[in-house]
């Protein structure tokens, strides 16, 4: 770790805030929490990927004893909605028919568990089964069957853009190299299943407990879906056992409010590990065609994709997520001229959403394999052909994007370095081992996600005591984020860090903000927390110089003691000041409001150009393998990380994401894999989902490359997604150089290993 | 909701009462079995009789040339026995690869032998050693040696109103080493996709006799009579283990399910026959 640079807070790794709650049993989640007179809810889920409903009989479930109500689409406003304007195809209920397996056909409250599972098998739906189709490319020929009605082709969006001169570039290659790649479906494997508790007021309002983490925006979704105004709903994050992307908005928060309407009373619902598997939010998967061409030393001329992403039955943020993958990339490497075909295809699946990565994990498997691929037939060494492409500071991309501070050839090298410095062991007898690298980028806040909104903001309030209550709109999901904001806002106040507090987020009082993806919180979050403090402070030094008889500008405020720079003996505490505020303003204490913008136009919608994000991130991973010969079986026992994100607020938490991130990729490398047929998650729970357990998880090496970036609070950009992004490439990209194989398909089981490992002992012996 | 009966006996005559007035209850041991089948809604309880606090049925005696462990003996008990450390090193090393340190120690050898998963962690260890599982009605005592107990995926010689009581192993003669060992789709606690079990007993390089046992690639935990067969009689060598290891594989009966393919489960086979005999054999001859 750097030395200090002069801060106070800044750079320390203070306990996570809820650490203590967490580790005593005190922290209350959705699961946790009861109110007098709670009901609880079951959802019946379709047996079926594609049925229309003839007739749905609920009476026997509704005369069951404890049974309180059961919804259906008839107690909703049957109106179309979705996260995405572009494609509103959600209902809270199946309306007329069911589209995929786990689609929410109608919700049971009761006053146990028990009662409302029972009542579900009492519910009696009659299908008429429907033609259906479940892969992404079928799905796009014509007679395939419709599975809504306004996208008739099935194709739920797509992409066609280029910057440069794609011919020119191919033409001017000396090597062409094209291939094929698939990224699949994998769950986010978060502790919590998705749940909710609403609670209904008076009249049409509800208030909401609901892990989710976009809080503000899936307000006004819900708003929608209900029929009501946004402000009739308060929505409470309480703790949540972590999101990974996948907890954006669910129709299990609207079947519980629906729920809670119809009794009057409090409901609870919360999926069981099954329906989350069933009908939660998990990857896109995408397949992959790719045609890249390169000049001898490894600079590449021309990249030209072609690529389906299957969104499931309805639409979560699949169009987004597709168009990531399509061209977020060209950010890591430097690509002159580039082209790309991106598709989004409807499917009788589970709807597919946000998980880490948001389709640039999915392309950074594809362009990581694309470039050792490539680097082996030109007979370069895998960081040869990276460093010649290479993003570098002060860089404006095809796409307009600026990226300032870049750190990626430090990463490589920093990597490279630790690697070969590595205690070399012998291999033992039966195994083979192998080294594999892969590089990173990442936005720190990705702009017109949600288009007519960017930046964010807080209220920070200094009370009568002196300290301190940060509120904002953005979310801790677990990743630390309210920590990062206390050290924020205890350096920008200059404020004693054990006198700031961070509020739960609730829609009653917290600022409007747009949550936790696209690894904004930090970098555009953490802005919005220095405005607000600013905003804070301003009061309280004309308060603070008033009765010092000093100007405010002649101030300045360490420890919460604010003192004349002139003669730091003449001082005040936050409390002297705070008390004195709010004693003589009738109670008004001193609240800072304040927000940030960046000020760039957003990206326009059609060809994607503007600069996207405040600020860029980068990094290079590597990984050994070893594998055994006779099982296939890979265990990673090296692994090394170098990230530059910025200045390291809190190195420990840094450390966390990065290491959570090697987990996580570790998992999608080597086994993870939703298996579905006909439409049915087989393995829907964790026996025949494995993610990787304490055993699994290699030596790691994290490495922070520190860049000051000018548009992060103190110099600080993201970590979150960019942790998990180059994992599985660095892993497969070990396995591969330890067999001489190509493997360009996720995951790469022990069966696949072994298989491949005897074709190409059978070769040898040809 | 009816909340289903509760009994908890003190000792293997009041729970063999209960049985009879209940038939239909639920024999509870750790557990960890039977919360997953509700879990996943595969059993519906309406009574359940509680068998951890009954003290006659949990024990592990060396009674010279037998042993005895009582049906409720957990695996954890098991894995850390000295008593099965020394005799039956591989039953040990089967309980320590069970599951992990917190369901070991709630699970017990009688749930994992009723439970009758193909898979099963001491499956194989037992049906290689002579002796009985041995089940107690109110009739009376029925013994059954352990290479009969188990009847296909989720079946065992079990008749209704019957408790496991304990399981009876003969010690094996001087010489004899063993080996446990699993193939799992990581190392943090997983289900076997197989697993297989060996005695070796060797003079010099010669095998006098050998056992192998194969889990999770037959309906039931099987004998690898035929690679007994290609051992028995014969001097070690590579080309023999070899020889050995293939017909291992030929001879299981996979299935290919969501966990793995036939194919790669004899690919598994193949493997592990290959490293016990190899390990055993090198150990031996030391
Ligand atoms: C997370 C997890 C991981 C696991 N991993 C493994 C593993 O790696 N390997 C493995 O082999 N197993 C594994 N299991 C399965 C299980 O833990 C074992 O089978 C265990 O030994 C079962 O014992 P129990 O005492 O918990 O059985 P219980 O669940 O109490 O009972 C199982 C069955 O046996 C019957 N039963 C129990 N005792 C008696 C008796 N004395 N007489 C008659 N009937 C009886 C019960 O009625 C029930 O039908 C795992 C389970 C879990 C939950």
């Amino acid at each position: 770790m750097a030395e200090n640079k002069g801060f106070n807070c800044i750079g320390k790794s203070v306990a996570a805030s809820g650490a203590w709650e967490k580790a005593t049993g005190r922290a209350q989640y959705v699961p946790d929490m009861k109110l007098p007179g709670m009901l609880y809810g079951k959802m019946l889920r379709s047996p079926y990927a594609h049925a229309r409903i003839v007739n749905i009989d609920t009476s026997k479930a509704e005369a069951l004893e404890g049974v309180k109500a059961v919804a259906t689409i008839k107690d909703t406003p049957q109106v179309n909605f979705g996260p995405m304007g572009t494609n509103e195809d959600w209902y809270i209920f199946a309306k007329d028919k069911v589209r995929f397996i786990g689609d929410e056909v109608a919700a049971v409250a009761a006053i146990d568990e028990a009662t409302a599972e029972a009542a579900l098998d009492l519910i009696e739906v009659t299908y008429e089964e429907l033609p259906a189709v479940f892969d992404m490319e079928e799905a796009m020929k014509e007679g395939s069957p419709v599975i809504n009605e306004k996208w008739p082709d099935n194709i739920a969006s797509q992409k066609h853009f280029g910057q440069g001169d794609i011919e020119a570039g191919f033409a001017e290659a000396d090597l062409i190299v094209e291939e094929e790649f698939y990224t699949n479906e994998v769950y986010q494997s978060y502790m919590e299943t998705m749940c909710a508790l609403v609670r209904p007021e008076k009249g049409s309002r509800l208030t909401m407990w609901v892990p989710i983490q976009i809080a503000n925006k899936a307000r006004l979704v819900y708003a929608k879906a209900l029929g009501i105004s946004p402000e009739d709903i308060r929505l409470i994050k309480p703790f949540m056992g972590g999101g990974f992307g996948a907890k954006f908005e669910t129709n299990i928060h609207l079947a519980c409010a629906v729920l809670a309407r119809k009794t009057g009373r409090p409901v609870k619902m919360i999926n069981s590990r099954h329906e989350d598997f069933a009908a939660g939010n998990p990857r896109v998967p995408i397949k992959y065609r790719v045609k890249m061409g390169f000049k001898k030393d490894g600079t590449c001329t021309a990249k030209y994709m072609h690529l389906v992403g299957n969104n499931g039955c309805r639409t979560v943020y699949g169009p987004a997520i597709m168009s990531t993958a399509c061209y977020r990339i060209d950010a890591l490497y430097k690509f002159p001229n580039v082209k790309v075909d991106g598709y989004l295809t409807y499917t009788n699946t589970v709807p597919t959403g946000c998980f880490r990565g948001f389709g640039n994990a999915q392309s950074i498997f594809m362009i990581e394999r694309m470039m050792d691929i490539a680097a082996e037939k030109l007979g370069l060494r895998p960081e040869e052909i990276r460093k010649v492409n290479a993003m570098t500071p002060n860089f404006t991309n095809p796409h307009g994007w600026r990226v300032g501070t870049c750190g990626l050839t430090e990463s490589i090298d920093a990597v490279l370095e630790a690697a070969q410095n590595r205690p070399k062991t012998e291999v033992s007898p039966g195994k083979l081992r192998g080294i594999g690298m892969a590089c990173c980028n990442h936005v720190s806040g990705n702009r017109g996600f949600f288009p007519t909104f960017d930046g964010s903001s807080s209220l920070i309030r200094i009370a009568e005591d002196g300290k301190i209550t940060v509120f904002h709109g953005e979310c801790d999901m677990g990743q630390g984020q309210d920590t990062v904001f206390a050290q924020i806002a205890a350096e920008e106040l200059g404020a004693k860090f054990s006198d700031v507090r961070v509020a739960e987020q609730d829609s009653q009082i917290s600022p409007w903000g747009l949550g936790s993806y696209a690894t904004r919180g930090t970098t555009v979050g953490g802005n919005g927390i220095i405005a607000g403090c600013k905003a804070a402070k301003k009061i309280l030094f004309e308060e603070a110089g008033a009765m010092l008889g000093v100007d405010a500008d002649q101030l300045d405020s360490r420890e919460s003691i604010i003192f004349w720079k002139r003669r730091p003996e003449k001082s005040l505490t936050f409390s002297e000041v705070g008390a004195h505020y709010v004693f003589n303003h009738a109670g008004s204490c001193i609240i800072g409001n304040g927000y940030y913008r960046t000020g760039d136009p957003l990206p326009d919608p059609k060809t994607s150009y503007g600069n996207v994000s405040p600020a860029y991130i980068f990094g290079c991973h590597m990984a050994e393998v070893e594998i055994d010969t006779l099982t296939g079986h890979v265990d990673v026992v090296n692994y090394w990380a170098a990230h530059d994100s910025g200045r390291p607020i809190n190195p420990t938490l840094l450390r966390g994401q990065i290491e959570g991130g090697i987990g996580m990729g570790l998992g999608w490398a080597l086994w993870e894999d939703m298996i579905i047929k006909d439409g049915k998650v087989l393995n829907d729970g964790f026996l025949d989902y494995r993610i990787p357990g304490t055993v699994d998880m290699p030596r790691m090496t994290t490495i922070f490359i520190e860049t000051d970036e000018p548009n992060g609070p103190f110099g600080a950009k993201g970590i979150g997604e960019a942790a998990i992004n180059p994992v599985a490439p660095a892993i497969v990209n070990a396995v591969c150089n330890a067999l001489g194989v190509h493997f360009n398909e996720l995951p790469v089981t022990p069966a696949r290993i072994l298989a491949a490992l005897k074709t190409r002992n059978k070769h040898q012996v040809i | 909701m009816q909340d289903p009966i509760y009994l908890k006996p003190e000792t293997l005559d009041r729970a063999l009462d209960y049985l009879t007035e209940y038939p239909q209850a639920t024999l509870w041991a750790g557990g960890t079995d039977l919360i997953v089948h509700l879990e996943h809604k595969k059993l519906k309880v309406s009574g359940i009789i509680d068998l951890t606090s009954i003290p006659e049925l949990r024990f592990i005696e060396d009674c010279g040339d037998k042993v005895r462990i009582g049906a409720l003996t957990t695996i954890y008990e098991i894995q850390t026995s000295p008593v099965i450390k020394k005799e039956f090193a591989f039953l040990a090393q089967a309980a320590l690869v069970l599951a992990s340190w917190q369901i070991r120690t709630l699970a017990t050898i009688g749930g994992n032998i009723v439970t009758a998963a193909p898979s099963a962690e001491t499956g194989c260890p037992l049906i290689l050693l002579d002796g009985n599982i041995i089940v107690q009605s109110k009739n009376g005592e029925r013994k059954i040696p352990t290479n009969q107990f188990f009847k296909g995926p989720g079946k065992c010689d079990l008749a209704p109103g019957e408790i496991v009581k304990e399981i009876e192993l003969e010690k094996l003669p001087h010489g004899y080493q063993t080996i446990y060992q699993k193939e799992r789709l990581r190392r943090s606690m997983d289900i076997a996709l197989a697993n297989a079990a060996c005695v070796l007993n060797l003079d010099g390089d010669k095998c006098q006799e050998v056992r192998i046992g194969l889990g999770a690639v037959a309906p039931v935990p099987m004998r690898a009579v035929k690679t007994e067969a290609v051992l028995n009689g014969q001097v070690m060598s590579d080309e023999l283990v070899e020889k050995a290891a293939q017909t291992a594989a030929s001879e299981c009966k996979p299935i290919t399910d969501i966990r793995a393919t036939a194919d790669y489960r004899r690919d598994l086979i193949y493997a592990l026959v290959k490293r016990q005999l190899t390990a055993l054999w090198k150990a031996g001859a030391e």
